[in-house]
């Protein structure tokens, strides 16, 4: 199979790769630090200062939140993605698969805007410190969530298709509102998670551990929400044991 | 040889379409594959006379068929002329699009996801005859839907979009694709030597 054609067969290769590259920085800056703040959150820091000159007032939170977004979700979008070209003409099918990116990351940065800034005034800049039992509980509300019938929708909804007109004007919207259909029903599903994510910062493995959770729960027609549970609340059992 | 299947969207409606009671029949403009059928296909309709049984494939979708009650069942035709009566004109008959189900695969929280009904024809034979009786028109398609059974009352069923696909049949040429074919002769060959 040329390079080519392994392009026309896997039209999410782009997305997947800024995924790749958000979790390449992600372990960047978990390489261990000799500051007080955990290691992502200085290496953050100082990835933040190196690339835009900010000061150290304006934290890693941000940034660390729009990281976790393009690296932990999108993987769990691929179908959609997939959809959405295939369901384009080609020659705009990669317009379409970007305005579908765009509408997707658009809704995680709206509804996550205020919710950063909540996290960033709690932590003063950096990623608060909530100590053990904070942590847990953080992580066992997010592992409750998973029993909930709200999620169960939302992961049904996920399979969710949208006819999208074939081009103009038209063909641009669709491409954006199913996006942003498709990220609204994936923050309801693991927006808790992804709210416990930045309140207690785990390491790198547990973010992995966890980026699987979502994608086999989000591609398994019977999704294993009770073992989705169980693992993050397996990390709540950590955290409070640490 | 194994055949690996590349679709390429070559057209699509512009809009939902509304089904009732009435025949309806949506447009849609057929544009140039730029794709992987481009490499087979050349433009307009002279080529598809003229290809050979393994060639590409034309495939009718309709998709995202949603409706609140069942409903009846839809004769989809291609390029039904508009005087023509759908009962008399069978060789535009593309297929029948069934509506069972139609309540549970719309319920937005049905494990399915709520995004309706679709249904794909293989349309390659229909237009292959209609070109070479010259009546295709290669840069539009006209799709008709005829309920089945027609009456006052008829619950409504909306059509997300009808689109049109040209699968191009991909020979692949690798060195597992070679052996797996030298198998199967070996195989054809030896059943007939059996049966013989």
């Amino acid at each position: 199979m040329s390079a080519r054609e392994w392009t026309w067969r896997h039209p999410e290769w782009w997305p997947l790769g800024f995924s790749a590259v958000a979790w390449a920085v992600l372990g960047l800056n978990a390489l261990p630090s000799g500051s007080g703040a955990t290691p992502m959150a200085a290496g953050l820091t100082m990835y933040c200062q190196h690339l835009a000159g900010m000061t150290s007032s304006s934290g890693p939170v941000p940034a660390a939140f729009v990281l976790m977004v393009v690296a932990m979700m999108l993987p769990a979008s691929i179908g959609s993605i997939r959809a959405t070209a295939a369901r384009s003409l080609w020659r705009r099918r990669q317009r379409a698969v970007a305005e579908y990116v765009v509408g997707f990351v658009a809704v995680w940065l709206a509804v996550g805007a205020p919710v950063v800034g909540a996290v960033w005034l709690l932590g003063d800049g950096a990623s608060p410190r909530l100590g053990r039992v904070g942590s847990a509980l953080v992580l066992s509300a997010a592992a409750l969530w998973q029993l909930t019938p709200a999620k169960k929708r939302s992961l049904w909804a996920h399979h969710r298709t949208r006819p999208l007109a074939p081009s103009g004007l038209r063909a641009d919207r669709d491409c954006l509102v199913y996006g942003a259909e498709s990220g609204w029903r994936c923050v309801v599903s693991c927006g808790p998670l992804m709210v416990a994510m930045m309140l207690v910062m785990p390491g790198l493995v547990a973010m992995a551990l966890l980026t699987t959770v979502v994608v086999v729960e989000r591609y398994r027609f019977r999704p294993p929400r009770r073992l989705s549970a169980a693992s993050i609340g397996l990390l709540a059992a950590a955290a409070l044991l640490a | 040889m194994a055949n690996d299947v590349i679709p390429e969207m070559v057209g699509a409606t512009e809009g939902p379409i509304q089904l009732g009671s009435a025949p309806t029949t949506a447009s849609l403009t057929v544009e140039l594959p730029s794709g992987p059928a481009a490499a087979v296909f050349e433009p307009r309709s002279e080529v598809i006379s003229e290809l050979p049984e393994e060639a590409p494939k034309v495939f009718l979708n309709v998709e995202n068929v949603v409706g609140t009650e069942q409903s009846t069942n839809y004769d989809v035709y291609v390029n039904l002329p508009e005087s023509a009566d759908p009962s008399q004109s069978r060789e535009y008959l593309a297929g029948v699009f069934p509506t069972f189900g139609i309540e549970t695969a719309s319920a937005s929280d049905d494990p399915h996801g709520g995004s309706g009904l679709t249904a794909s024809f293989d349309i390659t034979d229909l237009l292959r005859r209609q070109h070479e009786s010259g009546a295709l028109d290669p840069g539009s398609l006209h799709v008709t839907f005829v309920p089945r059974r027609a009456h006052d009352g008829l619950p409504p069923v909306r059509v997300g979009r009808v689109s049109l696909y040209y699968a191009r049949n991909k020979q692949s040429s690798g060195l597992l694709a070679i052996a797996l074919n030298w198998l199967m002769q070996l195989g054809k060959r030896t059943s007939s030597k059996a049966s013989a």
